[in-house]
């Protein structure tokens, strides 16, 4: 079961939702669509269900074109075997959990005792079998969740769609859904399309990131990848570097780059990395926990050299397994640390030295 | 789990016949011109033979366009007839939207003991019919001879009312049109969170300054609405200065729209011309509420349910009860016993307070008679027939304009939706000129029968329909259906088995409000009745204007026995969606 979206194009009226999407998706294999809101992948993905009809492109389920705006084809939605998990979970509430996951089944002409036995299985898969007899309106959020999940299993789509299926539970229940939902899709082998604009959902869960923006692709790679090597500051300001500052100048040296913030001024040394064009805007980023931070007793000497400097810390935070500080340096600039060490000396007010390794400052393009 | 998948057999639907989207472009079309027939013909009919001489289709070879029309509408004594609908409706507005807001402030904010009550108050009158109330109302107050005036002889107090009178028909506007301000500032209310209010009290408010500052701007826009759309009701009202004015000589609109008719020689084509006018009046007034409200909505609507904390109203509450007694007794409980007593009574003279309660001059024998009258039974019949007939079929019909505009994206549906708002601009009794007029000329023969009654009131009543449906569309979401698809089912599997079921308790409810709304139409069917096709509102109509009193009050009382019998059945589904 293997995903193609060829060169797909959706307008509403003057709004181009998506422009020019091309897309593979390999059989087993989770691929998660992330963006901001209204960057096309929600639209991206109707499509690909069939719930929306792109104005042109081409796109195959399985090697077999539902769509195809040359050829004149555009299979109906319910004709696609495709399964959906929507963000409002869209639990039907006059119906038992059981009604509801047999619905595909009894859609498909499925009844007795496959009927029973498949639709129990699904329920089992998420866990609740137990729930079968349950109206499916007094159910909690992450229930209802599991039941429609198991309503697009029970029907066994060529690809699985996940709509922001997590984004309306609370933290806790959302982590925890996350890793059933990634063994299950690992231990089933499920294809599947998973959209979502928060980058740890993206990150735990996909075997392929696409990063979108105003309906076109910015990047596409392995989480890993993506998280080490985003293509621009705006990347990879999305997946969590909080120190992006535009720089002034670049300077190549022995393997190193010299590098001036424009803001401010302040000269830092960055490893070499990807090879910004002349003209073209750059920016550092710096993830938080790429900082280390270390207390400076008042009066004493400031340890000032090559990527260390000193500020004053405005904000600190206790989050349990780490401490989140904001620090303003003497150039106005705010650097967030996200520090493991918990050092009770380091309070609002006091002053700290960051010390930033040159390996973990990149330069990239803002776009 | 293995993905032995079911790969659907069929091949790709190819383009062509079959191309997704014929069909539902084939029901926008068909709705289209069903509405087109039911709203925008009739129109164009009135405006034609308002600037023509002659009825269009009537035979008529050859005709002239014409301003005479209206030259000879604005010669007569227009200004005094424009001037009388105009004190009629602002005076009733200003009374009904007064007694309504407070009542639905009472009902939903406040600990005024009784809530059920206020909210039969501030509802029933809806389902009084506006025939009945003016009939019974010219009993209670027309001249010596009110059993009011009657009363107040007998007390000795120097006090007359006459309801025969402007001063009448704006009461009887202001007591009956309460529901609209009722329905609409309630529903507002009870969507705003109380928590806002408490927010100001909190910094510092007292019960004055949040009713001031935060609860009336809130609800402000649905105090707007309910007042311009009483406004326009009683503009074009026909029944209530018909029963009141009419015998002295006062003349609304709408009467002498009626008037111009049905006098003989008529002038049905000053009548268009008339009909012009006040369609104008009423199309301008809804256009300007819908600019005014245009993105007012202030509702906050939360899916956690809102918390019920009311107002405490101390030492108010014993006046906010005396109120809410003082209203439901005027509108619904003296009208009950006038109706009771001019049903029953013997003797129609009534010298004094004394023999108007003189038990021994009670008698059932007129009831009995009119109950055996088979003009009153055929009147009956043809009320609950025209009246299912509206309920269902309009029923399913709003449905499925609702559904094609607020759940598919076909082409046109906008259209559908403006020429489905259209009758609220189209006074009733225009609506009535129109429709007899476009049947007349079509080769369909259906005057003469109920099936062109049931056709006039399904357009009547598109907008109320229409919107009590949609509203109730609005709150299911989207997704249900979309995963009912997902999950291999069609659009109209989908329909049948996930929207409609949600739906049920709301199609039924616009279905009895449709009964109700139906069975006590007059205004619509006065043009368009025949001999055999009478409903009870027109039995009534027809009794009065010959001056049988003790009928009037017996088929009254068995009018509104009907009618409350219905709301009754109706009344676990009934919602208060407008």
């Amino acid at each position: 079961m293997s995903i193609t979206v060829e060169n797909i194009y959706k307008s509403y009226g003057d709004a181009r939702a998506v422009a020019g999407i091309d897309l593979v998706v390999p059989d087993g294999h989770m691929v998660v669509l992330l963006g901001p809101s209204g960057c096309g992948k929600t639209t991206t993905m109707r499509c690909i269900a069939g719930l929306e009809t792109p104005d042109s492109g081409r796109i195959m389920i399985d090697g077999r074109p539902v769509f195809d705006s040359a050829s004149g084809i555009d299979v109906a939605v319910n004709k696609r075997n495709v399964g959906m998990v929507f963000q409002s979970y869209a639990i039907w509430p006059h119906m038992t959990v059981f009604e509801n996951v047999a619905f595909p089944l009894t859609m498909q002409g499925i009844g007795g005792t496959e009927l029973q036995e498949r639709t129990f299985e699904a329920l089992e898969q998420v866990g609740l079998a137990d729930y079968a007899k349950r109206g499916s309106s007094a159910l909690s959020g992450g229930q209802m969740q599991r039941v429609a999940l198991a309503r697009s299993l029970v029907m066994r789509p060529a690809v699985l769609l996940f709509d922001e299926p997590l984004s309306n539970l609370d933290a806790r229940l959302r982590d925890r859904l996350r890793v059933q939902l990634r063994e299950l899709q690992v231990e089933l082998k499920i294809t599947g399309i998973y959209v979502t604009h928060d980058q740890q959902e993206a990150l735990a869960l996909a075997d392929q990131i696409v990063v979108m923006e105003q309906g076109k692709i910015l990047q596409i790679g392995d989480p890993v990848d993506i998280y080490q090597n985003p293509k621009s500051s705006h990347i990879a300001e999305f997946l969590g570097y909080s120190n992006i500052f535009p720089l002034a100048s670049i300077e190549e040296a022995d393997g190193l780059r010299r590098i001036e913030i424009r803001e401010g001024g302040r000269r830092l040394v960055a490893a070499a990395g990807y090879s910004v064009p002349d003209g073209e805007d750059a920016a550092i980023c710096v993830r938080p926990d790429d900082i280390s931070i270390q207390h400076v007793a008042d009066g004493s000497a400031p340890p000032e050299s090559g990527n260390t400097f000193v500020g004053r810390v405005t904000l600190a935070s206790f989050l349990g397994s780490h401490m989140l500080y904001r620090v303003r340096d003497d150039d106005d600039a705010v650097w967030e640390v996200l520090s493991k060490d918990i050092s009770r000396d380091i309070t609002v007010g006091s002053r700290a030295a960051l010390t930033i390794h040159a390996d973990a400052i990149k330069v990239l393009p803002v776009r | 789990m293995t993905h032995s998948a079911r790969i659907p057999a069929q091949a790709p639907l190819k383009a062509g016949l079959f191309k997704r989207g014929t069909l539902g472009y084939l029901v926008v079309l068909v709705l289209a011109l069903m509405l087109f027939l039911m709203v925008i013909v009739p129109l164009l009919m009135i405006v034609f033979a308002s600037f023509t001489n002659v009825i269009p289709f009537s035979g008529a070879t050859s005709f002239i366009v014409t301003l005479d029309n209206y030259i000879n509408l604005f010669r007569s004594d227009l200004g005094e007839v424009i001037s009388n609908t105009l004190i009629v409706s602002l005076g009733g507005m200003v009374m009904a939207v007064s007694i309504g807001s407070l009542l639905a402030w009472l009902g939903a904010r406040t600990d005024i003991p009784l809530k059920p009550l206020v909210h039969i108050a501030g509802i029933m009158p809806l389902f009084v019919s506006l025939v009945v109330a003016s009939v019974t109302w010219s009993f209670l107050g027309a001249g010596r001879s009110g059993y009011l005036n009657i009363i107040f002889d007998s007390l000795g107090i120097p006090l007359q009312i006459e309801l025969r009178s402007l001063a009448g028909i704006t009461f009887i506007h202001g007591l009956y049109f309460v529901p609209y301000s009722y329905i609409f500032v309630y529903s507002a209310l009870t969507l705003v969170n109380p928590d806002l209010e408490q927010a100001a009290s909190v910094h510092g408010a007292g019960l004055r300054q949040v009713v001031n500052r935060i609860t009336f701007p809130l609800v402000r826009p649905a105090l707007l609405s309910a007042a311009l759309l009483s406004f326009v009701s009683m503009a074009e009202e026909f029944p209530v200065p018909a029963i009141l004015g009419a015998p002295v000589g006062i003349e609304t609109l709408s009467i002498r729209i009626f008037n111009l008719m049905t006098r003989v020689p008529g002038e049905p084509n000053q009548a268009a011309a008339a009909s012009v006018l006040l369609t104008a009046i009423v199309c301008f007034l809804v256009y300007t509420q819908r600019r005014v409200l245009r993105g007012r909505d202030y509702r906050t609507v939360t899916g956690k349910g809102m918390p019920n904390r009311p107002i405490r109203l101390r030492g108010l509450k014993p006046f906010a009860v005396i109120f809410v007694l003082l209203y439901s007794f005027v509108s619904l409980g003296l009208p009950v016993i006038a109706l009771i007593l001019g049903a029953t009574r013997s003797n129609l003279y009534v010298a004094d307070a004394a023999a108007l309660f003189d038990v021994s001059q009670l008698t059932t024998k007129f009831i009995i008679a009119t109950l055996n009258d088979p003009t009153v039974q055929r009147g009956l019949l043809n009320s609950l027939v025209t009246g299912l007939a509206t309920a269902i079929f309009g029923t399913a019909f709003y449905f499925v304009i609702v559904y094609v505009v607020n759940r598919t994206h076909l082409p046109g549906r906008q259209i559908l939706d403006y020429m489905a708002m259209m009758p609220l601009g189209l006074p009733a009794l225009v609506m009535g000129l129109g429709v007899l007029w476009t049947w007349l000329a079509l080769p369909v023969p259906i005057y003469g029968t109920l099936i062109i009654l049931v056709v006039a009131f399904i357009t009547r009543y598109i907008p109320q329909g229409v919107r009590a449906i949609t509203s109730s569309i609005a709150q299911i979401h989207n997704d249900l259906e979309e995963a009912a698809m997902i999950s291999g089912a069609s659009r109209a599997q989908a329909v049948a088995k996930i929207t409609l079921p949600l739906m049920r308790g709301a199609v039924i409810s616009a279905c009895f409000l449709i009964l109700v709304l139906a069975m006590r139409e007059l205004t619509s069917s006065l043009l368009l009745y025949t001999t055999n096709t009478r409903v009870l509102s027109i039995v009534i109509y027809e009794a009065y204007e010959q001056g049988l009193w003790t009928t009037v009050a017996s088929i009254s009382l068995i009018y509104t026995a009907l009618l409350v019998v219905v709301t009754i059945a109706g009344r676990r589904w009934m919602r208060t969606e407008f």
